[in-house]
Formats: structure tokens, sequence, C-alpha cells
């Protein structure tokens, strides 16, 4: 992991990786998981939040696509988002 | 909000649907032509409805895209992508809702070549320039909509200015202008257009290669933003709506070139000619369908 990668906040990682499936909604998907799902604010974002978030994401991104790999790929490089943090 | 719009669309493109039936198989055909080919006015009245219904079916499919896409930009409003996306509706919206008016004009002015020929003339000239305005209209948003998209891309997207796309357009300007120039004339003068070559040029011939050239710009602006982006899933279902506009924008120039072209066109063979518009036009369905699945699954992505 770079240094530039562990300067960015939790949210901003997440918000990165959402972007290699949703590009310019990326941002959005991700805010609305975490106001609506998990009641705080996207900033606020931490690595206890994840497996929460990545639960969410993962139901709305089974609607979004029907490609099992996308979503497994998609939900893995959230989590590993937890590790990264530690 | 939006069912209250989408109702007022509805309204309108019905009156002007009922509109064109009503004149289509209502006004009677020339006598002289029933006479010709010894046919009977409600075997032609039969004939036409063989015409309006695909037609209808066409044009509410364009209604249905647009209303899909307007949708979808409404809920993106706010986004950087915002104001370029609604120039995309309304360059739509006025593609789809200039397909029953031209096709009123159309009627009423094939009912006065033959019942008031005094005013053919007039509604010649009124038909030929409420297409390109039309077509102005409807390409300069689409323009702005697709050049206002591809700004908001992280890579930047420039048109191409090679020596061959500069030719290529030159030579297509040329050999419009030596077609439109050197038309067949009717007995009763200048049948196509009722106007001076010099008038001819510069008021149709001009702004339709401005309008082609716009929309080809278009067309390659929504291709390379939709290859730059990034993201799988927003990049397939984008792709349905660029696919659509692209197809919708090659179908307009295509029948905007041929319906120009239609008194020189016409000396080959009538039937074909119809034949090819009117298959054309049918392919706008695909074009407005392939955007309204775009943009269904793109405001899916904004709403899950």
């Amino acid at each position: 992991m770079s240094a530039s990668t562990t300067s960015l906040s939790l949210y901003d990682q997440a918000v990165n990786v959402s972007e290699e499936y949703l590009g310019p909604a990326a941002e959005r998907f991700i805010r609305r998981q975490i106001s609506t799902h998990l009641g705080i604010k996207p900033e606020k974002l931490n690595p206890k939040d994840l497996p929460q978030l990545v639960k969410w994401v993962s139901l709305a991104f089974a609607l979004l696509t029907n490609n099992a790999d996308e979503l497994d790929e998609f939900t893995h490089s959230l989590l590993g988002l937890k590790n990264n943090r530690k | 909000m939006e069912n209250k719009r989408n109702k007022v669309y509805l309204g309108l493109y019905a009156a002007l649907i009922a509109l064109y039936a009503a004149l289509s198989l209502g006004l009677p055909s020339d006598p002289k032509t029933l006479q010709k080919y010894n046919i009977a006015q409600s075997r032609v009245h039969l004939v036409s409805l063989a015409i309006v219904i695909p037609l209808v079916m066409v044009w509410s499919a364009a209604l249905y895209g647009f209303i899909k896409f307007k949708s979808y930009s409404s809920t993106v409003s706010e986004t950087p992508e915002g104001a370029p996306l609604r120039h995309l509706s309304t360059g739509l919206m006025i593609l789809a809702f200039s397909l029953p008016i031209l096709a009123c004009v159309s009627s009423l002015s094939t009912y006065a070549s033959w019942h008031r020929p005094d005013l053919l003339p007039t509604l010649t000239i009124c038909k030929n320039y409420l297409n390109i305005l039309f077509a102005l209209a409807a390409f300069l948003q689409i323009f702005k909509g697709a050049e206002g998209l591809a700004q908001t891309s992280k890579r930047k997207i420039s048109l191409p200015t090679s020596n061959w796309a500069i030719v290529s357009v030159l030579l297509l300007a040329s050999l419009y202008i030596w077609l439109i120039t050197t038309r067949a004339y009717g007995s009763s003068g200048d049948i196509a257009y009722f106007l001076p070559n010099w008038l001819v040029i510069s008021t149709l011939a001009i702004p339709y290669l401005f309008v082609w050239c716009k929309g080809m710009a278009s067309a390659y602006y929504l291709n390379m933003y939709r290859s730059k982006i990034r993201g799988k899933i927003y990049k397939k279902a984008l792709g349905y709506v660029s696919q659509g506009i692209v197809t919708i924008i090659v179908l307009s120039i295509s029948i905007q070139f041929i319906t120009t072209l239609s008194v020189r066109l016409t000396r080959l063979r009538f039937t074909p000619l119809l034949v090819v518009v009117y298959v054309l036009v049918a392919f706008y369905a695909v074009g407005y369908g392939l955007v309204a699945q775009g943009a269904k699954k793109l405001k899916l992505i904004e709403e899950v």
C-alpha cells in the first residue's frame, strides 16, 4: 500500500474502489449507502463500519449486475480496505 | 412533478398523433391519381392505415425513449453531468416531437399539391424551413450535451483535426451542394424548393451541412466519452445510451439527406425511395429503444 493511498480517508478509498464499477456515479452510490443504512456522515466512515457497509452495498450491487464475479470482486476490494487501515 | 410533466408530453404527443391520423385518413386523395390507378378512396385509406399504424408505433417508441432519458437526466440534474444530459434530453425531445409535426405538414402539403396548387410553393417552402429549423434546434442541443459530457471526463477529449477528416467533410459538402444545384426542374419550375439556387444554398444546404457536422461531432464526443469513462457497470449502461443517440443522429442525417434530394432521387424510382425512408424511420424505434434501456439502467444506479 502506497503512502498516497493511506493518506486518503476510508471513505475516499471506498469511492475509489467503487469507481472501477460505477464511474461518475460511484461517490453518490457510496454516500447513499453510508448515510441511508449506516446513519453516519460518509466522511466519518471507519474500519468497523465496513462489514455492515459491504453487506448493504452487495445487496444494492446485485440489483445492478448479474455478474457474480464482479460482485465478489467489488465486495472483497471493499473489505480489503479494512485490513489496509489496521 | 415528473408525472405531471410526463402527462403533458403524452397529451401533446397524443394530440399530434390524432391530428396526423385524421389528416392521413380524412383528407381525400387526388381524383386524377385514383382514376389513373383505378383505385377507390376507401382502398387508399386502408393502405394509409397500413402506414399510419407502424409510424405511430415508431413515434411512440421515440417518445418513450425521450421520457426515460429525461427521467434519468432529472435524477442527476445536480451533478456535473446534469447540464449536458439536460441538453441531450432537450435535443432528443425536439427530434421526437418533430416526427409527427413534420408528418402532419407533409400530409397537408400533399393534399395542397392537387387541391390548391396555388398554395403548394408556400407550403413547400414552409415545410423545408420547418425541417431545417427542427434539425438545427435538435442537433445544437445534442452537440452542446455531447461536448459538455466530454468535458466532464478526466481524460481530455477533442475533435479530430486530421487532414482526412477535413477533406471528408469538404467532399461531402461539395457533393451535396452539387446534387442540390443540379436537381431536376418540373414543368412548373423548381418543384423541390420553389426558391432560387442562391437562397437554397445559403438558407438550406449550408445549414444542413452545419447540422450534419454538429451531429457527427456529437457522435464522436459520445463514443469517446463512453470509451474513456471509468466504471464497468456504468459504462455498459451508458453504452446503450450513446449507441442509441448515435443511431438516432445517423438516421436523422440520412433521412434529411434523402428527403432534401428526393426530387433528384425519384428520377430513379419512386417506390424504393419511399420504402427506404420508412425503413430508416422505423430504425428510430431501435435508437430510442436503446436510449430508454440505457437510461433505465443508469437511473437504477442512482436509486439503489
